[in-house]
């Protein structure tokens, strides 16, 4: 007899596929709540499918084990990860995790002219800075042959020592600054530039800094483990665009705070100089490959030999 | 045009993209949006510089084309492609199989006409 529900399996198989379940569902803590419903509801569909009221603890395993070649829950998994990203009507969506490569094809991709692409994690669009950096003239498309690959490992470091010292900047205004600041900060501004909320002043410094933090720490995580130099680039530019918006709400929410200044383009001359400084540290970097890759070239073989 | 039409259009434009951009290639080394610009003058073939760089990229990566900076007759240095061996002998075998593709078509076109 076919069934439509867990319940009217024979409790030692429904057992064994409610633990399955269970450690997909755990499997993907890293996905929105939505889509790891959105999923283990259609595998329970098609495992039932599969199934009748008299299957056997042992039918469980045989359809359980095709799923994935591997026979381990996180093939399983893996198979159903494409449905981690798609379009829901027209905007699109990706719940994998990130992963440093995945990001440096989105933000940083010069031979895209589309400056806005499906967002790396979460729903909507990222800017592809490459297309911007392509538009504005600051490099070709094809500038470099495989993206910051002919930058050197200097560099990096250098360029890694932008959002570290805007990082730093939160910290050390923090500590200086402490003893002064009132007991709660404007966390939250209206159109007109208003503030409309308020945390406390812990939370927020908190906030801003992590904000500032992580992403920087993973950038300097990516750059120390020598990882791709498209992993390299790609954090540190991630990391340069929230360190900058960190240290922009922070700011605005100092200056803002004794009922400073209100206009509406505070907020927004707070919020672009963080994708200008991203635009710029990704273009220094792309510049910089390109001038290697040049004198590569043009000094190793002056009479214009093809590089092989 | 209905836009069955228009998707069949675009997956043949897609199947010859390659070879135009070799076909260009086999005569002199050219740089990127010189192909763009050469290509951009064959209205039917709507081939962008978004579709061209992608291509090249992958077309160099196979060891198809190759690339170098050199410095140019006239403004900034470019970074000029052109084909290797493998490139020449796919871009034969390509030439081959697109004119026996064509001549079958226009058979059968021929035929349906009478």
């Amino acid at each position: 007899m076919a069934v439509q529900t867990l319940d009217q399996l024979n409790l030692e198989t429904r057992l064994i596929l409610e633990k399955f379940l269970d450690s997909v569902s755990l499997n993907m803590r890293s996905s929105n709540a939505d889509v790891t419903q959105e999923t283990v509801a259609a595998l329970t569909g098609d495992l039932l499918g599969e199934l009748d009221a008299d299957s056997t603890p042992s039918d469980a395993h045989r359809v359980l084990d095709r799923l994935g070649a591997a026979r381990s829950f996180g093939s399983a998994v893996d198979q159903l990860s494409t449905r981690a990203a798609g379009t829901f009507l027209g905007v699109p969506y990706d719940v994998r995790l990130p992963t440093a490569e995945r990001l440096a094809g989105r933000l940083w991709d010069p031979r895209n002219p589309r400056v806005f692409v499906p967002r790396v994690f979460g729903a909507g669009w990222d800017i592809n800075f490459g297309a911007i950096a392509v538009s504005l003239r600051l490099i070709e498309p094809d500038s470099e042959d495989e993206p910051f690959a002919a930058v050197p490992v200097d560099v990096f470091l250098k360029a890694l020592s932008v959002p570290l010292a805007m990082t730093a900047a939160i910290g050390l205004s923090y500590g200086v600054l402490r003893g002064e600041l009132p007991d709660q900060l404007p966390s939250h501004w209206n159109f007109a530039g208003h503030p409309d909320d308020m945390w406390s002043t812990t939370a927020m410094f908190l906030a801003t800094f992590g904000l500032a933090a992580l992403p920087t720490v993973w950038a300097a995580w990516s750059t120390l483990k020598q990882r791709s130099a498209l992993a390299r680039g790609a954090t540190i530019g991630l990391a340069s665009f929230a360190a900058s918006l960190a240290c922009g709400v922070w700011l605005l929410s100092l200056i803002t705070v004794g009922g400073g200044p209100q206009a509406w383009w505070i907020p927004l001359a707070v919020i672009l100089p963080s994708f200008v400084v991203t635009l710029v540290v990704f273009a220094a970097l792309a510049r910089i490959g390109r001038s290697a890759e040049l004198k590569r070239d043009l000094e190793d073989a002056p009479d214009g030999r093809d590089h092989r | 045009m209905t836009s069955e039409q228009d998707l069949w259009v675009s997956q043949i434009r897609k199947g010859v993209v390659e070879i135009a951009v070799l076909g260009l290639l086999s005569g002199e080394r050219m740089y990127g949006s010189q192909l763009v610009e050469e290509l951009s003058i064959h209205e039917e073939l709507a081939i962008s510089a978004g579709t061209v760089y992608p291509l090249l990229a992958r077309l160099k990566k196979g060891g198809v084309i190759t690339s170098t900076w050199a410095e140019s007759p006239v403004g900034p240095p470019r970074k000029y492609y052109r084909l290797t061996a493998k490139g020449q002998t796919q871009l034969t075998g390509m030439i081959r199989a697109w004119g026996s593709v064509r001549s079958a078509v226009d058979l059968i076109l021929a035929g349906g006409g009478n």
